[in-house]
């Protein structure tokens, strides 16, 4: 009974922080920083307050700040952004935000009234969503090199937003012209991924790259090659093959 | 499974409690891992289109003014008048008539009277004012701005920041630059029931 009590304390005391996280959730952005706030109207906590007449328009700049190893991407949005029958319309700069990795970037949050705008106050809410990131896959180098053949090899790095992608190498004999695709095969998780390529003709360049897919976003590696070896000795079936092919 | 719920202590159902807890333990992760942030924005929109005057030499002028006054085409004593801001803001009710323990002040058929007023926009941005006689069938209204010419209604074009406060002509005649200045003439004809009168002008700006 009291390893029961001691694991009821241990989830009570796991619980304290987890709800403080979530309340936390819905005002700060784990991984940004808002570091600037600049521009017309003023800051009061978070609500940027502009007064202007019509025929004006008054913006401020926020700078977020982003101090991990990876791009995060922000979604920016503001509901309602027109009123008084679109006399008066509140505006971003970019519905998307790319904010790179150790770096800071930039929107503009903009309020507009045309001149037949009537005199009254206006609010609206901006809601910055961080994005996950986008799918990548890495092509690495080819293994196996034989003269008729060689293993594919690809790294699965993000599945980005979908629970699975359909991974495959594209690949032909001229640069940037990647022709031919290997059969792809579903992949829910990040890590390794092969293919073996056979009936090559030896001693030619070949060029390939990782290709990851789901649901029509694509993500491709860098383009990498290989040559195939030169047959050590032309058996007599080799050539009886080369005729036949 | 069904013996860990049925756990109990001193009475207390440990094993409901820690799988209670489990859950939402799990749940407030789930809702942590969704990041999001609100900020919001309040747009204060004030008129920009500001109508005054400051009537200098005259009793019932607000202040020692320095604008031109109202006057009678003729020379005759003027009558009192007295402006009212229309509902929304977007009107002028004028109401002409006889001035308090002054015969003379009397707003006569045959009579025209001058009524100059400062108009200035306060925005950034170029507006474009509409100026109309909002109804009244006793008298005749006409408006000019600056020095143009006399017509039914205005139609004005009004740079960012245009006009300062003070007519175009002062008391003493001189030129206040980059002021504009709104005239209104009421002229009451020969049929005009007497009384006092009331019209409305009616501003719209674009």
């Amino acid at each position: 009974m009291k390893r029961i009590v001691v694991i009821i304390l241990i989830l009570g005391s796991l619980l304290v922080p987890s709800v403080v996280s979530a309340e936390s959730g819905t005002s700060t952005l784990p991984g940004i920083e808002i570091t600037g706030r600049t521009g017309d109207g003023n800051w009061i906590d978070n609500t940027w307050k502009v007064t202007m007449y019509p025929g004006e328009q008054k913006s401020t700049a926020v700078t977020f700040k982003n101090p991990s190893l990876r791009d995060i991407t922000l979604a920016l949005s503001a509901t309602p952004s027109v009123f008084d029958d679109g006399n008066v319309i509140i505006s971003l700069d970019n519905s998307t935000l790319i904010v790179p990795a150790k770096s800071e970037a930039c929107a503009v949050i903009s309020a507009s009234a045309t001149g037949s705008a009537t005199p009254e106050t206006y609010s609206a809410e901006i809601r910055i969503e961080a994005l996950p990131p986008p799918p990548s896959v890495t092509t690495n180098n080819a293994t196996r090199i034989t003269w008729f053949g060689s293993t594919l090899n690809g790294q699965l790095d993000g599945l980005g937003n979908f629970s699975s992608m359909s991974v495959s190498f594209e690949w032909g004999t001229s640069p940037g012209a990647l022709d031919r695709e290997t059969h792809s095969r579903p992949k829910s998780r990040t890590g390794a991924f092969r293919a073996w390529l056979y009936w090559l003709s030896p001693n030619t360049t070949y060029y390939f790259r990782a290709k990851a897919e789901g649901d029509g976003t694509i993500a491709y590696g860098d383009e990498l090659n290989f040559t195939t070896k030169k047959p050590k000795k032309p058996f007599w079936w080799f050539w009886w093959w080369w005729w036949w092919r | 499974m069904k013996q860990f719920l049925k756990k109990r202590w001193h009475g207390i159902p440990v094993g409901i409690v820690s799988g209670v807890l489990a859950l939402v333990l799990v749940a407030g992760g789930a809702f942590a891992a969704y990041s999001f942030t609100k900020v919001q924005v309040e747009v204060v929109v004030e008129e920009a289109i500001v109508l005054g005057y400051n009537w200098c030499g005259y009793s019932w002028a607000e202040g020692d003014g320095d604008d031109l006054a109202p006057y009678m085409v003729g020379g005759a004593v003027v009558p009192e008048i007295m402006l009212e801001e229309g509902t929304g803001g977007y009107d002028l009710d004028v109401t002409i008539q006889k001035g308090d323990g002054v015969d003379a002040s009397e707003f006569c058929p045959g009579e025209t009277l001058i009524i100059p007023l400062n108009l200035r926009n306060k925005s950034d941005g170029s507006l474009t004012l509409d100026i109309t006689n909002g109804g009244t069938t006793a008298l005749d209204i006409a408006f000019k701005v600056n020095s143009g010419g006399w017509a039914d209604s205005v139609n004005l074009a009004m740079a960012g920041h245009l006009g300062a406060f003070g007519s175009d002509v002062d008391c003493d005649g001189v030129q206040d630059a980059g002021s504009t200045c709104l005239y209104i003439k009421v002229h009451a004809p020969g049929d005009c029931p007497p009384g006092s009168q009331t019209f409305s002008l009616d501003f719209s700006r674009s």
